[in-house]
């Protein structure tokens, strides 16, 4: 099967001398019906993933080195006009914050059905059922009445479920969700999680679902990426990555989630804090912070390798569970 | 809750605010005056150098309460004992319980003065307050305070800007720490951080606790970083405490339909894979709150008294108190 989107070795740079990578190296891939999650802390380059897909880099951010292939066929080297096309049709975006992905002097009706028209051409009665068929299928009630309202009519849960139909109103193949459910409350993260999981699976939209928070990855993604200073550390099947993590920095992020229950005096934490891009050290860029660093791990980059299921960018990644034990001894 | 005598005690503290529109449009239109009830009736005791954790989701009257408790607002009714003492929340505190209460709050990147070197938010309050005489003893103690948060000394010459958000929120905590306070109100501390930027800041907030011998009230969206935290634990919802109970008894045998939901579709890795089932519904507005238990459009054991009469809180057999008909009445 070919992948639906497919990156292989993405290297996005900051022009400077020397140049800063933001990106480097990053290969993933998205196929049809499937969640992708997409995590790291912040400045790891996750939005910058999702920005060089859409080819949204912002100047003077530049893809230096790599390809990224939609459907086969590469898009980082399209035209601009052609590139204008696809976004929106068959390649579509999820904000963060749903109120400033839409228009606050449009109505809602308004916005979706110049959206539907936009990309497909049907006539004024046509575009309207439409609108309300996609706020019925995104689960909003009384769509008929609701498409003449103003965004600030809607509560933020409501608000993300219209910028979702407005993604879908052109029918895309793939779906890049830049933290979804951050602006939302718990119980509205689930209900727009279940809209994300149910699109993907009825629909065969592929997501690249981008978050810092693990347990929206947990509940939602088949595979996940991890990043870490703009570099893949891990990426494979969720209740792989998630569960038995192989990159000690995976095993610090997953072991830092406070759980409920868990009565720990302390929770695990992982010494240090993300090198800043004009100060990444030689080697794998998790070595300053790494309990299982050596000689080999400050010199020479790990090359990402397969194990089992799982792609990972660590030399250790072999070593017990136990071993990585010391990483769980905090130093607050 | 506890046996011992409460450092903070609240009683039936309520905050309104009218958001009515403008005198002239309200005689026009002949409207009603429009009041929000942000805090509807508040009691809850916390126990010297414990933990009260709050949870709710966003716009249930969390951080009212908290500025209403703090002293930067004043309640529209209701009364607060501070260490056994009446406290008058309509008027400014006095001195001595101003130094004693102090608040740490969400977003550190709007808590700091960008102007002010960290030597100056931190040793401000050492200077007010006369705990410093000079300015040598103040930068000795602001150093000692730096040292504590887990900085170093030299950073009192920097400038916010020159610090990552999980270093300005220790500055924060300097800060808040800088006038020995005994009772520390944190208002979504970690929520803007990533994971393992928010381990290391719960950790260094337990020990701070012990070391300082501090009273939090901890309020937070995030169930586990609650639980993490908190000795007793409040579940806030629209405007009101629907439970609050030992945190071992709330998480494990949660008594309100609400806590109950909340405690369901917290996205943790153990629902790997199975998108927890999300309840249909949202917070409804303050401004025009149901009648009788304000969460029983959502609740699936609401019947015709739930609709029309407010629940009290009963007090539970292992402490604490649920505001619920149903449980009351033996139906769940």
């Amino acid at each position: 099967m070919t992948a639906l989107l497919d990156i292989r070795a993405l290297r996005v740079e900051l022009p400077g001398s020397p140049p800063l990578a933001v990106l480097d190296d990053v290969t993933l891939s998205v196929n049809p019906g499937e969640i992708l999650g997409v995590v790291g802390e912040s400045g790891a380059g996750k939005s910058v993933t999702g920005a060089a897909v859409l080819g949204l880099l912002t100047s003077p951010l530049r893809q230096v080195a790599g390809e990224i292939r939609f459907d086969g066929t590469r898009i980082d080297i399209l035209p601009e006009a052609r590139m204008r096309r696809l976004r929106g049709s068959e390649i579509a975006m999820v904000f963060q914050d749903p109120l400033t992905a839409l228009n606050p002097v449009f109505t809602v009706g308004q916005q979706l059905i110049q959206t539907i028209r936009e990309h497909s051409p049907m006539g004024r009665t046509a575009a309207h059922a439409r609108a309300v068929a996609l706020l019925r299928e995104v689960g909003i009630s009384d769509p008929e009445a609701r498409l003449d309202a103003y965004p600030h009519e809607f509560s933020g849960g409501m608000r993300q479920r219209v910028v979702i139909a407005l993604a879908l109103a052109g029918e895309p193949r793939l779906i890049i969700a830049d933290e979804p459910t951050t602006a939302l409350d718990v119980s509205i993260q689930a209900q727009i999680i279940a809209l994300l999981v149910g699109l993907a699976r009825s629909r065969g939209v592929g997501v690249l679902l981008i978050t810092h928070d693990m347990g929206v990855i947990a509940e939602a993604a088949d595979r996940v990426a991890v990043l870490y200073a703009g570099r893949v550390a891990e990426i494979g099947p969720v209740a792989e990555v998630l569960l038995h993590p192989r990159h000690p920095y995976t095993r610090g992020l997953v072991g830092a989630i406070p759980r409920i229950g868990a009565g720990l005096e302390v929770l695990p934490q992982i010494p240090g804090a993300m090198p800043r891009l004009d100060a990444l050290p030689e080697g794998c860029a998790f070595n300053p912070r790494c309990p299982l660093a050596d000689a080999r791990c400050r010199a020479e980059r790990p090359v990402p390798r397969l194990l089992g299921a799982v792609q990972v960018a660590c030399f250790h990644a072999e070593a017990r569970q136990t071993d990585a034990a010391q990483i769980e001894r905090p130093d607050a | 809750m506890s046996a011992a005598e409460p450092l903070v005690s609240v009683a039936g503290l309520s905050r309104v605010f009218d958001v009515s529109p403008p005198l002239v449009t309200r005689l026009l239109h002949r409207s009603p005056r429009r009041l929000l009830r942000a805090v509807d009736g508040v009691d809850f005791t916390i126990a010297p150098e414990r933990t009260l954790g709050l949870v709710g989701e966003s716009g249930c009257g969390k951080s009212t309460l908290a500025r209403c408790v703090a002293g930067l607002m004043a309640p529209s009714a209701g009364e607060m004992r501070f260490q056994g003492k009446p406290m008058d929340l309509a008027r400014r505190p006095d001195r001595a319980i101003r130094r004693s209460i102090q608040m740490v709050f969400q977003d550190p990147y709007a808590s700091l003065n960008p102007r002010w070197r960290v030597e100056t938010s931190v040793g401000d309050p050492l200077l007010a307050f006369g705990i410093a005489r000079t300015r040598a003893q103040m930068r000795e103690q602001v150093a000692a305070l730096l040292t504590d948060v887990g900085l170093a000394p030299d950073d009192a010459a920097k400038y916010p800007h020159e610090f990552s958000g999980g270093q300005r929120q220790r500055i924060a905590i300097a800060r808040a720490l800088a006038s020995r306070p005994a009772f520390l109100i944190c208002d979504e501390p970690t929520s803007a951080l990533g994971v393992s930027v928010q381990a290391a800041l719960l950790n260094l907030m337990r020990r701070l606790q012990g070391e300082y011998g501090l009273t939090y009230l901890f309020i937070s969206h995030n169930l586990a970083v609650v639980d993490h935290m908190a000795d007793d634990v409040g579940v806030m919802y629209l405007g009101r405490i629907v439970e609050k109970q030992p945190k071992r008894h709330l998480f494990d045998a949660p008594r309100h339909p609400y806590t109950k939901l909340l405690v369901q579709t917290v996205p943790s890795l153990e629902t790997l894979g199975r998108a927890s089932a999300p309840l249909a519904g949202e917070v409804p507005s303050p401004v025009n709150p149901p009648p009788g238990c304000a969460f029983h459009p959502r609740c699936p054991h609401a019947d015709a008294r739930c609709r029309a009469e407010r629940p009290a809180p009963v007090p539970l057999p292992g402490g604490g108190s649920v505001a619920c008909h149903a449980v009351a009445e033996g139906r769940i």
